[in-house]
Formats: structure tokens, sequence, C-alpha cells
């Protein structure tokens, strides 16, 4: 037995994605790949990984499946994330060391699951909390597991109690949002995973919607997303809202009397994000899902003293097209919170060639599944409710010239084929989708690396036209708004800033509705990475590059 | 990057998020989730701004379209909705700052900010301080709508923050209103070394601010933002067993909306290109609370039936698109 010393305990991942499904059997593991067909310009595809499943006993059995099992027999299968208990140990005579926790190094610390692990979940759903500010409408589940207990544990969630306040889940009446499960380790190893890990899986819940005894037909909206329909032009088009199993919420909540966009004006934005909204007079049906956000916590106890950690999962709908990755992911996001911008230098040179080249066939993926035709229609619309098109009469326009050849020459593809409301393809003949055609042929080209250096390198003035650059730092807004838009950045208070066009991403919305761009972070890569390769270029009898420093105001 | 995990770039990812867990499938990750929201599908994670300012939560009142001259302006902005110093874990650290904050909230400073209605009126970081108004149609300055505010509030890097807090609600004898100013710091999100969230965010605060039930927002959200998650266009489904049977197909090209209502063989008509053609055809609220699960996947940008499974490489061009820069 060694001689081991607990430094800190944690769990991996740190954060997940968990996903609704209302199947039993939860989704196989599957990776992201290069699809090497000869044809395949170079897609990314997911190939199956070594599965778990969870024995009776609760210990894993592992399996490496031959496809991947989306439904069964129409019920989809959920994501159900494992997080692995890890540890920072000191070993004696050698050093720390960072290690899964295991049955022998609960043994080596002289510790037992049952005596001297728990784990505690806390699950909760405040959407409607948040919307009427009264925490009685929120619900949640608490679980406490003891480290010997293998079994599954349900997050049945209940509303908490308050005086003078209606709580909108009974506690007879409680809403299960998944379940956890502390997966029985057992000294073994089975295709190439170690089965002693201590590991926690939390299951989400069957994607349900729930409401009171009135939630049960109700009139629906025809019209396109976000627009209002007057009580007279309702066409009753009815569907159930909630099966009448599910009608089991109070009926006397304010959940039930919402009204968005009334009283302190502070609702979340979008404002009409739940059932009910933008019919007649907005009023909630009051009906909740069994989403949550969890938080996992691990204890455990060595010679009297307390090691704590945890981790967190959000529960989000299926991923349908899962081998097709957002440009701007939630990871994307934090990094640009909280990390420095990359440093290009000749020694990470290659790498970040690599991360630009995933970030353009991140956007090509994206752009396979986007209507942009229609999109590029509903946003134009948006943009003339807002502003008069005279006011800003060279490229990018603002309004339906927008990508059309009177965008030139930043409209390369599109002015050359497309008029609004024309439809000749990029190709010959005709589209009915012409900007989505156009879009994905343009960045098709962009999956081959060595194409895409060569046109970075050529063509750095034009990408610095076509990508729009994203909101300021604080550091880069001025104290008072200018005038103009800023070539670098955008500034909130400019308003030709939040108005839509062409520039890369075009017609996609960011987190305040106005027009989407990369991450600074991501737009800082790119841009010091075209400013790199210019030097490269400018400068190619030098075997010393000096080091491309992030530019000071990002 | 790594070999096993070739898109995987643990360079842009914040601690410990590189780490793929055994059993799990990629759509576990943050890389699978769309990271712009509004409000979102999965997180919310404007909701993390809310709490930017150690001990005190906002909300971010805004109005649907930043119209010049609302009828209250005064309702728009960061609105202070609780000063949570106590139950804060950044504030009960032992640095100066933090000890100096805290006695802040402890005075009557502190006191007051828990009556009435506290806006932030200005932002200050490095030297540079942003006041938070907007102009109507007749120049006057008017409270920034919330959105705006929210976009400065991201903006902040981590690190040194003050801020003046205005209420609006009272009006002194000199015709002013009462301002606090606070000197604390944005906040740091992720733990830097365990890549956890900042534990003040309490279960489900993250995603508090997304539709209720989340079908309507699939249904209804007009963002365009998530097609790599829940996509506008699809490819139909045909039955072919190889791509030559694909490529000969005559629906191998057919694109069709993949919210349609209609999923049998009448519905298989090729997407228009506008929402309001789209729209009559496409699930309706309420009827996507019971019939999300009808909705296809779509592997390789194709609608499939319940499994997939995935190519093997062409074994003469398997090298062919291995992108090596050597």
């Amino acid at each position: 037995m060694k001689k081991v010393t607990l430094l800190e305990i944690y769990f991996l991942p740190p954060m997940a994605m968990a996903r609704l499904g209302n199947s039993d059997i939860p989704l196989e593991a599957f990776s992201w790949e290069e699809d090497l067909r000869a044809h395949s310009a170079c897609q990314t595809i997911i190939r199956p990984q070594v599965s778990f499943r969870v024995r009776s006993d609760g210990s894993l059995e592992a399996y490496m499946p031959q496809e991947i099992r989306f439904k069964d027999d129409g019920k989809i299968r959920p994501v159900a994330p494992f997080f692995e208990l890890w540890a920072d140990v000191l070993v004696a005579g050698e050093g720390q060391q960072q290690v899964p926790v295991t049955l022998e190094l609960l043994a080596d610390l002289g510790v037992s699951l049952g005596k001297n692990l728990l784990v505690r979940a806390h699950a909760a759903n405040t959407k409607a909390s948040r919307r009427v500010k009264d925490p009685a409408c929120s619900f949640a589940a608490r679980l406490t597991i003891r480290g010997d207990d293998h079994s599954k544990h349900d997050l049945l969630a209940v509303s908490p109690s308050f005086p003078e306040r209606e709580p909108l889940v009974y506690e007879d009446a409680p809403i299960s949002l998944g379940h956890v499960q502390l997966i029985r380790p057992v000294a073994s190893e089975s295709l190439g995973q170690d089965l002693s890990c201590v590991r926690v899986r939390f299951t989400p819940a069957k994607g349900e919607v729930y409401g009171s005894t009135e939630a049960t037909m109700g009139a629906v909206s025809p019209l396109e997303p976000g627009r209002q329909l007057p009580y007279a032009s309702i066409a009753a088009r009815m569907h159930e809202i909630v099966p009448e199993a599910n009608r089991i919420l109070n009926p006397h909540t304010p959940w039930s009397e919402y009204i968005m966009d009334s009283g302190m004006a502070d609702d979340p934005q979008p404002s009409d994000s739940y059932d009910g909204a933008n019919v007649g007079e907005s009023i909630c049906w009051g009906t909740v899902d069994d989403t949550c956000e969890i938080v996992l916590y691990a204890e455990l106890t060595v010679k009297g003293q307390r090691f704590t950690a945890s981790t967190r999962a959000f529960v989000a709908p299926p991923d349908y097209a899962p081998d097709r990755r957002p440009f701007f992911s939630m990871a994307d996001e934090l990094a640009d919170r909280e990390l420095a911008p990359v440093e290009i230098t000749e020694e990470t040179a290659d790498l970040t060639a690599l991360e630009v080249h995933d970030l353009f066939k991140r956007i090509f993926e994206t752009t396979n599944l986007l209507n942009l035709d229609a999109s590029r229609d509903y946003l134009i619309r948006e943009n003339l409710k807002r502003a008069p098109v005279d006011n800003w009469q060279s490229p990018p326009h603002i309004g339906r010239e927008g990508m059309t050849k009177a965008d030139k020459p930043l409209s390369r593809l599109s002015g050359d084929v497309l008029d609004d409301g024309l439809s000749a393809s990029p190709h010959g003949g005709h589209s009915r989708l012409p900007y989505t055609d156009m879009s994905a042929h343009a960045h098709g080209s962009f999956t081959s690396l060595d194409y895409l250096i060569m046109f970075l390198k050529m063509r750095g003035d034009r990408v610095r036209q076509m990508v729009r650059p994203p909101f300021g730092s604080f550091k880069q807004l001025p104290a008072e708004p200018a005038a103009d838009s800023h070539p670098d950045f955008r500034d909130p208070r400019v308003f030709r800033d939040t108005l839509h066009d062409m520039r890369m991403p075009p017609y996609m919305r960011d987190s305040d509705r106005e027009p989407l761009s990369l991450t600074r972070r991501q737009y800082q890569t790119l841009m010091n990475y075209l400013t790199f390769l210019e030097q490269q270029e400018g400068d190619a009898e030098s075997t010393a590059q000096s080091p491309v420093s992030p530019a000071p105001e990002m | 990057m790594t070999p096993d995990q070739p898109k995987i770039f643990p360079r842009n990812l914040t601690a410990r998020l590189a780490y793929q867990a055994a059993g799990n499938p990629v759509s576990s990750r943050l890389e699978d989730e769309v990271g712009n929201c509004f409000p979102g599908l999965g997180i919310d994670i404007r909701n993390l701004d809310r709490r930017f300012f150690p001990g005190l939560v906002f909300n971010f009142a805004g109005r649907e379209h930043r119209e010049l001259d609302p009828e209250n302006p005064n309702l728009y902005g960061a609105r202070l909705v609780s000063v949570e110093d106590e139950c804060d874990p950044d504030l009960h650290e032992s640095n100066p700052t933090a000890i100096a904050l805290l006695a802040v909230f402890h005075s009557p400073q502190g006191r007051e900010l828990r009556q009435g209605e506290w806006f932030i009126e200005t932002l200050e970081q490095a030297g540079k301080t942003i006041a938070l108004y907007d102009r109507n149609s007749k120049g006057e300055r008017i409270p920034m709508d919330g959105m705006a505010v929210w976009r400065i509030v991201r903006s902040l890097s981590p690190g040194h923050v003050g801020l003046t807090l205005m209420r609006r609600d009272l009006t002194l004898e000199d015709g002013h209103h009462p301002t606090i100013t606070l000197n604390g710091w944005r906040r740091q999100f992720v733990h830097p070394k365990t890549g956890t969230l900042n534990e003040v965010y309490q279960p489900g605060e993250l995603v508090q601010s997304l539709c209720s039930p989340w079908q309507h927002d699939m249904r209804d959200c007009a963002c365009m933002y998530w097609a790599s998650n829940r996509p506008d266009i699809v490819f139909a489904e045909v039955p072919a067993k190889t791509e030559e049977e694909l490529l000969e197909s005559e629906d191998a090209n057919l694109r069709l909306d993949w919210l349609r209502s209609d999923r049998e063989e009448t519905g298989r008509v090729f997407a228009p290109n506008s929402y309001r053609k789209l729209r009559q055809y496409q699930m309706d609220n309420h009827e996507i609370n019971r019939r999300w699960t009808e909705l296809n996947f779509a592997l390789e940008s194709r609608e499939i039936g319940e499994t997939y499974t995935p190519p093997e490489p062409d074994s003469q061009d398997s090298d062919v698109n291995h992108q090596d820069l050597n």
C-alpha cells in the first residue's frame, strides 16, 4: 500500500450538457472525427466510442457500439453524462499526481465508499419564478447519496413553501427532473477503461410539459416568430397544451396570470418566450418543462478532514445534428470571457492554422443546415422596421440590396449571381434557396486547409472586410459614442452597428438580438493570423519572426 | 488538439474542459452547445452577467426593438434586484478589495441600496468611465436600454470595476437622484484551476431565462443561430445503401424544412425561402410540446431514421484529406 496524502478532489468534466430524451436507454458515446472518404470535403462525422451499460447492481459493462442509435421505437435517447471523481495526491517518493479516485486510491487513503463518501445533488428549474419574481414558482430537488448506495435516485422536484405564497408544484405531485446514480466501482478493466473509478451519472428527464387543469386546448399564432396575433385575427388553430396526466400544477400562482413586458419591464429578453405569448393579451398558460440545471457535489472525509468537489450539468433539448458543430459555442463564449488572447509565434503558427481551419469548418457545418434565404429575408425586414435605408447608401447595405450585386465589391459570389428575389444558383440553373446554396458553396472551399491558407494569405484585406467585427471590449469603446462605425469593433451605442448586413456571419442574431459576430477572441485570432501570414510573406527570408502580439485594445 | 480528439483544442478551453470522460457522447461537451443566446436552448450565458459585480444582482431591462421613445424610459437599464453580500463567496476572500467592498455593503450606504429602484448609471474600468444613456428622438438623454447595458457589462475584462448606481424613484431637494459609487471587480466566472462555474450561481440560475417550455423556443425563435443543433433545413432521407445509390436518387438534393408538421410523404417538398412561406406548414406551439420526438436527427446534413452507421474511410484515399502542414 502506498503512502498517499490527499490534497484535493474534483470532478471531470467540470461542466457538461445533458440532453432530454424519453427513451429509457441513454445515448451511447461517440466522438467527432474527420470523414476521410474521398468525396467527403473533410466534413465532421461521428464515430462510436467505448460506451457503458449500467448493470442492475449499478456497476458498468463496457462495450463498443457498431452504430449510434438515436431513437428506440420513436423515443429519443437522452444524453446522460458521466462525471468522474479525480484527486490531487502526494505520493511518497513520487511527488504530486492527478489521479482518478479508484477503489485502490481509497484503500491507500484508508477510507471506504460507505463510510467516507457522500454525493449530493441539487437540481432546479427557476424559469417561472424568474419571470414572476416569486420563489414559490421555482421547483427543485435535493438528494444525498451514501457512497455505497448504487441505486438510481429520482430527482423529484417541488416548490418551496413560503407564508402567503402559492407553490407552483405541489409536494404530493412532484415533477421528475431525472435521476442520479453513483456507479458501483469494481476492481476491473474493460476495453481500456478502469471500472474501479468513482463515477456519478446524471440522467435528465423525459421532456415532459406540465400545466394546471386550465392548460387544456389553446389557440396558436400562425404568424412568423415574434409577431403579435390580435384576438380578432385568431384563426383558431388549436392544440392540446399539456396532456391530461400532466395537469398537476397549482392554477392559483402568478405564473398563470403572467403577461410579458408588464410591471418592471425587466423580463428576460426576449420576453415572449412562454406558451401563451403573442396570442391575444399574451397571458401565460402557466406551463413549465422538466429541464433543469444541476450541481453535483462529492464529499470525501479523510482523517477528519472533508474534501469537496462539484460539477454542473445543464439540461438542453437533443442536439438533432450532432455532427454539425456551432462556430460560436458555449466553450468559445467562456474562453472569450476568461482566457487571454492567443499569441501567434513561429512555434504556435501551425496550431493556430489548425484552429482557424477548424473555425472555418464549423462555419461550413452550420451553413449546411441554415436556411440563409429565410433568415436574410426576415432580418432585412427587421432592419427596415428600425431604420430608413437611405441613411446608409454604401455597401454593405441594410435593405433588400444586401448581399446582392449592389453590395459589390464586398459581395463577390452573390454579386455575380444574385439579385434580390432572383434565384440563379452558383452552379447555373435555378435554385430554390440561392443564398443558402451560395453560402455552402463558398464555405465548402475552405474545408481544404491548403486552400484556406492560400486564401488568407492572398485575400487578407477581403477577409477583414467580410468578417463583421465583434462588439468592442470596454477598453476599445470610447467614453462617448462615435457618430459612425469603427472598422475594428462595433459599439452598441452606434445605431448602424446594430443593423444586419451581409458581413459574416450574415443574418444571424447575437445574445442581445443584434447581428452576430465571432467572439472577440476568435476574431482577434483570425485577424492576428492574417497579420502573421502577411509578415511571413513580406519577410520570407527572415528565419526569426517576431511574435504577433495580441492587439492591445482587445 | 490531440490524436484521439482531433477536433478538441485545449488552448481555447477553460480549465479542465478539454477532458473527455469515458462513456460520454461528444454532444455532452460545451463545444457542442451554441454559445450565443437570445435566450438559447441549453444555457443562457447572459445570466453570468447578472452577478458580474460581487454582492449585487441585476436584471437587464430591455425592450423589444430599443424604441427611441419608450413610454417610461426610467424602467430600462441594469436594475439592481438584490444585494447578496452574505451569500457571495467572492466577498469573503481575505483580499483588501473584498474586505473594503463588504464593509460598504454593511454600512449605511449598503442599507440604502436595499431600498428603492437602483440602476447602474456609469461603469468605470482602467480609468475610463462610460455613462449608460441613450438619446431619444429629440436628442435628449434617456437611460440606456438594458440589452445595450448588458453588452457594455459583457465587454468588461476581469479586474477592477467601479460603478455608480442611481436611485431613480427618489428625487432629492436639489433635484438630483441619490447615487452611490462602489469599487469592486468583474467576477471571475470560471475557476482558473478547477474549471467549475463560480459557486455563487445557484442551480437553475444559468437556465432561468430560457423558454418555458423549451419547445416554445424550438418552434418560435427567430435567431437563426442554432442550425448546428436545431436545423432549419435538411436533406431528405433516402433509402440508399451506397453513395452511388444516394447520388442516383431523385430525392438526393431535396432539402426539407426540418420543422415541417407533415412528416409523411406529402410533406416531402422543398423548403421555401422565407419564414412567411414556411410558417403555416410547420409544427405549431403547443403541438410541438407533444411532437418534438418526431423530429428527425440529421447526420451528414441528411435526415436519418433511428440509427446511424458511420462510413468507413476509402482505403486507397484515406490519406487524401489528412491535415498535415509539414
